[in-house]
């Protein structure tokens, strides 16, 4: 519906005009299409065993001796509270006291402790962790979601209407977002607490508002959308307009509904536990039941400088609880085997306990080694790749670097190391990084594919 | 009882304890200060001062470097934490129900028979009001618990003090804290009171405002959003000087970002119009103002961070009045043992030109006149080698200043873009040192040094170099070069400002000679508690100089009362642990403590005190040697752990379910 006079007429054909050269400027920045530079080659949908990642990010830096690489035999001073790291039920791999639940799954994942970088400042190792490149240098490289999502989202055919990349709760912002491609790869952050009832998604789930009257909405935004109407011919406007619909089947439709934890059962929700980690999990798990490509869980709480053991003692049962669910839900559903799991954060920490003031028991940043976790799409599990030191300090066999890590995972998911990324001056940018790139690498994890 | 009994019984409890305290040594509980307020006081004076830190219970006293100051405990604020609040809680709940039942109050299950009602006691009285004190304090999460707790000093210093920077520690009966910056002053002083004590809460506070006479000292601390201001009259004409410590007080914070109180200080008049700002006084971070007062009236002083942060160990110190104040001096050292005629530049100065005595060989701070105001002191580096000044333009290998090795050049960069050039002739396989002295003695330059043949081929070249045995230094700016000459010939060594600066202030001392390999020691931390044997408390470290590799000695310098095997450290290694040890004979209590250093270095023995240091982390990352003036050891044989007051902690444990905290027990 639309309201047409004489003055009208005149300003459509005014704007009709312009939209060609302003649709570009104005559209591009809030929505791509990717027209400005499409992927110079476009891998058809490669047969890879995996499907689906979920990065639980560890935000702040693990304590990798307080959790997956235990040095009790360092004493005290080193190991702290946690002194009788238990046996996990792969004969051999033991992990800290205080993760019961994994214990009993580590047939599923392997442990890498020679994670290694060196750097250990949070936004320089979290860029660098998470795109596999060093920092500092001219092009701003993507995340791994973002090459997830660019050779598995829209791209190569995926239709759903989740977007592809989705981040559970929180983004991070730069360090984890698409770089120097297009804000199309960019993470959807849900927002909101999946602890909370109902979990209220950006734009997607908003309480209080009915599916009636959400279309009502979008029914008066129409009316009010003169430019809209008026440049309806418009590819660009088309297309503007097509996503708009598919975000509101996505309010409305089934495909929201993924969100809406309350759908699953009590004791389910329980057995993930019922705090923002737990629950995100669940909705992880939910999300690749519905064949979302890359969903980051951020859980944030783990710059430990002060107060290191209490903060290990009320978070690590919570992501015990967790992650041992997710991973044994995706098992029980036969999606273990199509679905990467990638437990790690920015570096480690310390593992000299700082005991003098002001940390009185803290442990500070440790990037020249700290421990990462994979399991299933293809990884084999109940393995250790690598090791650190007696005290947890050094790489001591089989450093594994940042870009070690993700060109497995690109591996497994049938990702081309080699292929070019989409760069928007033209500049040869491929996935992974070359010798002469200048990164440092060790080889992917052949050990445990 | 017999002496030997109770001795015993403490020696039982210090047998039974020790393996409980071996495992639960690792969460320390070394009392610490992080902060001075006011960090210092006009001499002939008595005034407050809070001490903030942790674990500072059952502090006795206080410790002051010098003569002249004398201090004692008047309060403590130790926070409660939620363990504790619980117990104490449980236990005025106890109290209460008693006192209820003795007035004859029907309570649940109790009888009201006069003969079965307990007594509540003037002890039960006296106990119940220790607890509403205690729940007073009861602070869910302190914002920094190492400087949560408090200690209260009335301190007196006598009115002949010499004035100057002193250094001041808490004593508790276990050993004594870490040393702090505490000032003897000239000029009548002003203090804030404590944040805790204001009124005000901690957010967004406004303006504090006072008003003060010059010249005066102002002491204050910055919490978060805080701005202080003090205002005051003033005349026209007047040579305004404003010197404020921050960063000067408290060098390194490990848990803050950049690691100091960064203060910024403005000069407004009584309209609010900003005549002065300043943030950083050069590379100090510490700020200081200069401003000729254009007419009779109202002005004031604003200090805040320069980001608006806040915390409490965001002290300051302002001394404000027509100040004398030396912003540069020339030469910055002499020859050793002879007195140096030095150039004074700066403002309010009684006369531009300043004799120094004789100093032995090595850095040494030189008080400065001060017109009975205000107390600065100026570095002066002393050497035995010859000194030459600096000749005129000498911009280029042609007109290049020539000299003979060894020598030390006094010179400045005295404009923008100078170049300061000398030549010297060297022979092939020559080891020669060049290194610049500026920034570690106050002054501005930024060296960069480059050695050339007289080819114009660079042999070497350095910018900055590390010297951790200047431990306040940031950026060590100053260069040096170790090489070994390729070839017989003319050497040309420039020196410059890296960031193209100059003027008469950026001096330097330019030390070019065969390599003196040398050593300094530290010895960290500056504080130790003994019991005996079993306990290596100490570290030395060595700074290697000039390539020296060779092995350092570290013994005790007598002390006696004291026992420490040596320690050697070899020349791969630069730093060991120092086990040190009580005499049977030495009584418990608190003494200074000497080591030294010993190597041989071209044949001859040589011998240096090791300097008692603190190793302090900066902003999470960043480590330190800030030396102090003394070690101090306390030796705390019969000593039991510190305990909290007893306040029905025992009663209320016997019937409490939650755990009790570990601390006070």
């Amino acid at each position: 519906m639309h309201y047409m006079n004489q003055n009208d007429v005149s300003r459509r054909d005014v704007l009709r005009g312009a939209l060609v050269g302003m649709a570009g400027l104005m559209v591009a920045n809030r929505l791509s299409f990717g027209a400005a530079a499409g992927p110079a080659t476009r891998p058809v949908a490669a047969a890879g065993k995996a499907k689906s990642v979920i990065q639980i990010w560890m935000w702040g830096g693990p304590a990798h001796l307080d959790t997956f690489d235990p040095k009790p035999e360092a004493g005290g001073d080193y190991c702290g509270q946690f002194t009788k790291p238990i046996e996990t039920n792969v004969s051999g791999m033991r992990i800290c006291e205080l993760l019961p639940q994994l214990a009993k799954h580590a047939d599923k994942y392997s442990i890498i402790r020679s994670m290694t970088h060196g750097n250990n400042a949070h936004e320089t190792a979290s860029y660098m962790v998470q795109t596999g490149r060093n920092a500092g240098e001219r092009l701003v490289y993507p995340c791994a979601g973002a090459v997830v999502s660019l050779f598995r989202g829209s791209d190569a055919g995926y239709r759903g209407l989740i977007p592809p990349y989705v981040v559970l709760t929180e983004p991070q912002g730069r360090f984890s977002e698409s770089g120097f491609m297009s804000n199309k790869y960019r993470p959807f952050a849900t927002g909101g607490d999946p602890k909370q009832m109902p979990f209220a998604v950006e734009g997607v789930v908003a309480p209080g508002i009915s599916d009636s009257r959400q279309l009502a909405r979008r029914d008066l935004r129409n009316s009010l959308d003169t430019l809209g109407h008026a440049a309806a011919i418009d590819p660009q406007i088309q297309a503007f307009t097509a996503t708009g619909d598919q975000a509101y089947d996505l309010i409305t439709g089934d495909a929201g509904k993924v969100f809406d934890v309350s759908q699953e059962k009590d004791a389910v929700r329980d057995r993930y536990g019922k705090n923002t980690f737990g629950q995100s999990c669940l909705v992880a798990r939910r999300l690749v039941e519905r064949g979302v490509p890359y969903i980051t869980i951020n859980y944030k709480g783990w710059d430990t400088h002060k107060q290191n053991f209490q903060t290990m003692r009320r978070q690590l049962p919570e992501m015990d609880a967790g992650m041992s669910s997710l991973l044994q839900d995706l098992a029980d559903r036969g999606l273990l085997d199509s679905t990467i799991i990638w437990w790690g954060g920015e570096f480690g920490r310390t593992p000299k306990v700082q005991w003098e003031a002001p940390w009185n028991g803290g442990r500070g940043h440790h990037g020249k080694v700290f421990s990462a976790v994979v399991a299933g799409g293809g990884f084999k599990g109940g393995h250790v790749v690598g090791a650190s030191d007696a005290k947890g300090e050094e790489v001591k066999d089989r450093p594994v670097y940042p870009c070690d890590l993700i060109g497995s995972m690109y591996a497994l998911l049938g990702i081309d190391g080699s292929a070019k990324l989409p760069n928007p001056q033209g500049i040869d940018t491929r996935v992974l990084p070359t010798a002469t790139d200048g990164v440092k690498t060790a080889g992917i994890l052949k050990e445990i594919m | 009882m017999r002496w030997y009994l109770r001795h015993l019984g403490a020696a039982l409890t210090a047998v039974v304890a020790l393996p409980v305290m071996a495992q639960q040594q690792q969460v320390q509980r070394d009392p610490r200060i992080g902060y001075v307020l006011p960090a210092g006081g006009q001499r002939g004076t008595t005034f407050t001062v809070t001490v903030g830190g942790q674990y500072l219970d059952g502090t006795t006293g206080a410790f002051f470097t010098g003569k002249g100051i004398k201090a004692k405990v008047v309060d403590s604020f130790i926070p409660t934490n939620p363990g504790q609040a619980a117990l104490l809680r449980n236990r005025m709940d106890e109290l209460r129900t008693k006192r209820q039942a003795a007035n004859g109050v029907p309570t649940r299950g109790a009888t009201t028979e006069p003969s079965t009602r307990p007594v509540f006691t003037a002890e039960d009285e006296k106990e119940f009001n220790e607890i509403v004190k205690r729940l007073a304090n009861f602070v869910r999460k302190p914002s920094s618990p190492a400087i949560s707790e408090s200690v209260t000093l009335s301190v007196e210093i006598e009115a002949d003090a010499e004035p100057g920077e002193r250094e001041i520690r808490l004593v508790t009966p276990r050993r004594d804290t870490n040393p702090m910056v505490f000032f003897v002053g000239q000029l009548p002083e002003v203090c804030e009171k404590p944040s805790r004590l204001r009124d005000e809460p901690t957010k967004s506070v406004p303006p504090d405002d006072a008003n003060v006479t010059l010249p005066t000292v102002v002491n204050g601390q910055i919490m978060p959003g805080g701005v202080d201001r003090y205002h005051f009259t003033a005349r026209k004409g007047q040579n305004l000087v404003v010197i404020a410590k921050a960063r000067a007080l408290v060098p390194y914070i490990a848990d803050a970002v950049p690691g100091w109180f960064q203060a910024t200080i403005r000069l407004l008049d009584k309209e609010g119009k900003e005549l002065a700002y300043d943030d950083d006084y050069r590379f100090d971070p510490d700020p200081v103002l200069h401003y000729v007062i254009p007419a009779d009236g109202q002005y004031l002083i604003e200090i805040h961070d320069s980001i608006y942060r806040g915390r409490e160990d965001f002290v300051y110190r302002i001394a404000m009045g027509e100040l004398p104040f030396v912003t540069s001096i020339f030469p910055l050292g002499g020859k050793a043992g002879a007195k140096t005629d030095v150039v004074l530049t700066g403002w309010n100065l009684p006369d531009s030109h300043f004799a120094v005595d004789g100093q032995p060989a090595g850095i040494a701070h030189v008080a400065l006149p001060d017109r009975g105001l205000y107390r600065d002191s100026a570095v002066f580096a002393a050497d035995a080698l010859p000194e030459v000044m600096e000749q005129v333009a000498h911009d280029s290998p042609q007109t290049a200043q020539g000299i003979a090795m060894p020598v030390i050049i006094n010179g400045r960069i005295t404009k923008s873009d100078e170049v300061d050039v000398y030549s010297f002739r060297g022979r092939a396989g020559e080891e020669i040192v060049a290194e610049v002295r500026a920034r570690r003695l106050d002054s501005p330059l930024d060296s960069v040094l480059i050695l050339t043949d007289a080819a114009g081929k660079q042999i070497a070249m350095n910018d900055d170099q590390e010297d951790k045995g200047a431990g306040l230094e940031t950026h060590h700016a100053d260069s040096y070069i170790l090489t070994k000459l390729p070839a017989d010939g003319v050497y040309y060594l420039t020196l410059r400002d890296t960031q193209g600066k100059g003027g008469p202030e950026y001096a330097y001392r330019l030390r070019i000679s065969q390599p003196r390999p040398s050593f300094e020691l530290r010895v960290t931390p500056s504080s130790a508690s003994l019991r005996g044997w079993n306990n290596t408390p100490l570290s030395a470290q060595v700074i290697r100089r000039d390539g020296f590799t060779g092995e350092v000695a570290v013994s005790l310098d007598g002390s006696p009362g004291f026992d420490m095997p040596d320690v050697r450290i070899p020349a791969d290694k630069t730093e060991a642990k120092l086990n040190i040890a009580p005499r049977r004979s030495q009584a418990d209590g608190i003494y200074p403590v000497r080591i030294v250093g010993r190597a041989t270095i071209a044949g001859k023995q040589v011998v240096h005190p090791a300097v008692p240091a603190e190793d302090m982390m900066q902003a999470f990352a960043y480590r330190h040697l800030v030396p102090a003036d003394e070690l101090l050891v306390t030796v705390a044989r019969f000593v039991a752990p510190p305990t909290r007051p007893a306040l029905g902690l025992a009663a209320a444990r016997k019937g409490a379910t939650t755990k009790p905290s570990k601390r006070g027990e």
